[in-house]
């Protein structure tokens, strides 16, 4: 199982992140932004399938709203007229769970190759050796990697908490551009929950872990907020600010079609 | 299903992984090899938690350990191997430190700060003390009044083991680069750049300087010009210190080969295939050598034919070289459990792990 994960996932990222660092001026910090710009667009399909569906099931708020009313008492018949709606729109309620599985292990991944990549002490920089790809002489060329980037050290965590915060913030703007209005109360909550919960979480770790895997959230997170502005516009962020969801995208020209939809 | 389900399911996994990055936060304790000295009757080892111990050879018992056992830290994890001038002991440790010890008591005498963690082992040559430090600099102190002669910087880590000869200093750094320096003075004679860092430290022989780099090649070259006279490729990196003995260049890779290359033109002689990664040069005693490798097995082999004599199994991973002393050899695995083997026979004497005992 481990040699599967190592040859499947740790290892292609690593020697990517090695291959960027080469292509890049040796610079650790961009090969991590370069690299989280890959993965986003690699998984872009499935992130766009999700934020619409999203935005579907927000269509479908006032019809849940009826359903409970007409359902109350029974929550066994209430869970399946609300499948059997979904279904007939074609949402996947678990649809927001797909994006996060698959990143996952690209977290993980990428944490592993910056321990591995970035080691400065003779048992890591030997485990990177078991790891390395030597048909490219150019990737072991490049050991030791400058681990320096900005104020940072990538191997370390960050000594004066400007990713964490970053991280927070970021990912709390873009929980709150995601979030769908529930007139349910009890959804309502635990969505307000996970919009403080998440991006916390997320802070917590990236005060412990290794600064590059601060970098990579903080990177993906500014991706996912830039498409997740052109798919649902500010979404409830924009009711923060006195604006309608969806309203504050800059008008397009009359008569020219949205990327929208 | 309800929506919130799959919320619930989200945070789980977050605090999953959560777990799992948070509980990858460096550990207070540095994994490290340990390195050996035998000298006499004692064997010293340095530990990765930071504690120095001589053992008797004979019987394994602890005659001293320094810091002293009512002091419950350690100094930083010590991956150099001790080097020993008159009755007193050096050693580097990761806490940037080179501790000189009293060698009969294990009581501080001094110790030196660097700028950078100490993983090469200190060499004495002349009444000197080369010294080489992640701070990128090799240090030259008088061994007698502790005074600093000189430094000299490289671009980057130094790991391995300054050789010393005929006046001049070699030393191999992570900045791709091999130097040869004034032994008095510090003074640049000249360098050599490789394809990849050097982590070891050089030999010399005569008039070569034999070093192992990353790009991994074994490098011979001129001692006074630094011109290339050859080179040979293995496929992996070179990390193990090349042993030269007679006319012969003993080199191991992280390919898992033990090569024996003849010491005038670089042509092989045999290879020897451990199936596993060589860290550290081998020893030499009696016509034989002893290998370790990262799996943990421990090779003797006839140093003529490369045959296998014997073969020990410790189970952990054997990262430094042993030693050998008086028909006994000793060799330190991850862990700092130590094994003594009858060199003849590969018979196991004696292990101990100092720090659990």
């Amino acid at each position: 199982m481990s040699q599967l994960w190592n040859t499947l996932i740790f290892e292609p990222m690593l020697n990517v992140l090695l291959f960027l660092y080469s292509l890049l001026g040796q610079n650790f910090g961009l090969s991590i932004i370069v690299f989280t710009v890959l993965v986003r667009v690699l998984t872009l399909p499935i992130n766009l399938k999700q934020m619409r569906s999203a935005k579907a099931s927000q269509a479908l708020q006032p019809q849940l709203q009826e359903l409970q009313k007409k359902y109350k008492n029974d929550r066994e018949k209430l869970a399946e007229e609300q499948m059997k709606l979904y279904r007939e729109a074609g949402v996947n309620p678990l649809g927001c769970l797909v994006p996060t599985l698959i990143q996952l292990p690209i977290w993980i991944g990428l944490y592993q190759s910056i321990l591995h990549a970035l080691g400065d002490n003779p048992l890591q920089l030997f485990n990177l050796a078991r790891h390395i790809y030597l048909q490219f002489p150019i990737l072991s060329s490049l050991i030791p990697l400058n681990s320096r980037f900005l104020w940072l050290n990538l191997g370390r965590p960050d000594p004066i908490y400007v990713l964490p915060f970053l991280t927070v913030a970021t990912m709390w703007v873009q929980q709150k551009m995601m979030a769908s209005p529930s007139t349910d109360p009890q959804q309502q909550a635990m969505g307000q929950t996970m919009e403080l919960m998440m991006p916390m979480m997320f802070g917590f770790i990236t005060l412990q872990a290794a600064s590059g895997l601060g970098l990579y959230f903080v990177a993906t997170n500014v991706f996912g907020i830039i498409l997740q502005y052109f798919v649902s516009g500010w979404g409830s962020l924009g009711t923060l600010f006195g604006r309608k969801g969806g309203e504050a995208r800059p008008t397009q020209p009359k008569g020219k079609k949205h990327g929208r939809k | 299903m309800k929506v919130f389900n799959a919320k619930t399911t989200l945070i789980v996994l977050l605090v999953v992984l959560a777990g799992v990055l948070g509980g990858c936060a460096p550990a207070p304790v540095v994994p490290a090899w340990s390195s050996l000295l035998i000298a006499g009757d004692i064997l010293y080892t340095g530990s990765q938690v930071g504690r120095v111990y001589a053992l008797n050879a004979t019987s394994s018992l602890e005659i001293w350990q320094y810091p002293p056992a009512s002091e419950k830290a350690g100094v930083g994890a010590l991956y150099a191997a001790p080097a020993l001038l008159d009755d007193t002991f050096y050693i580097g440790s990761f806490d940037n430190h080179l501790y000189a010890l009293d060698a009969n008591t294990g009581v501080q005498r001094w110790k030196f700060p660097s700028s950078g963690r100490i993983i090469a082992d200190a060499v004495i040559a002349d009444g000197t003390l080369y010294i080489c430090s992640s701070d990128h600099k090799v240090y030259a102190l008088d061994a007698t009044t502790r005074l600093k002669e000189w430094e000299f910087a490289t671009d980057n880590w130094i790991w391995g083991r300054p050789a010393v000869a005929e006046g001049k200093v070699y030393v191999g750094s992570f900045d791709h680069r091999l130097y040869c320096l004034d032994a008095d003075t510090g003074q640049l004679q000249w360098d050599f750049e490789a394809g990849g860092a050097f982590a070891s430290g050089p030999a010399v022989a005569g008039d070569l300087v034999y070093c192992g780099a990353f790009d991994g090649k074994v490098y011979a070259l001129d001692t006074n010009s630094g011109q290339v006279r050859w080179e040979f490729k293995t496929e992996h990196w070179v990390w193990a210190r090349p042993l030269v003995f007679d006319d012969t260049v003993y080199v191991g890779s992280l390919d898992g080969k033990l090569y024996a290359l003849d010491a005038a033109t670089g042509v092989k002689r045999w290879d020897f295939d451990a199936g596993a990664m060589i860290r550290a040069a081998p020893a030499f005693a009696d016509g034989l050598l002893y290998v370790g490798t990262e799996t943990g097995s421990l090779y003797a082999l006839d140093a003529v034919s490369g045959q296998q004599k014997w073969v020990f199994d410790a189970g952990q991973g054997i990262y430094s070289s042993p030693v050998v002393g008086d028909g006994t050899v000793y060799v330190s695995v991850l862990g700092d459990t130590i094994y003594a083997l009858d060199a003849e026979t590969g018979v196991q004497r004696w292990t101990v792990t100092p720090s659990k005992r």
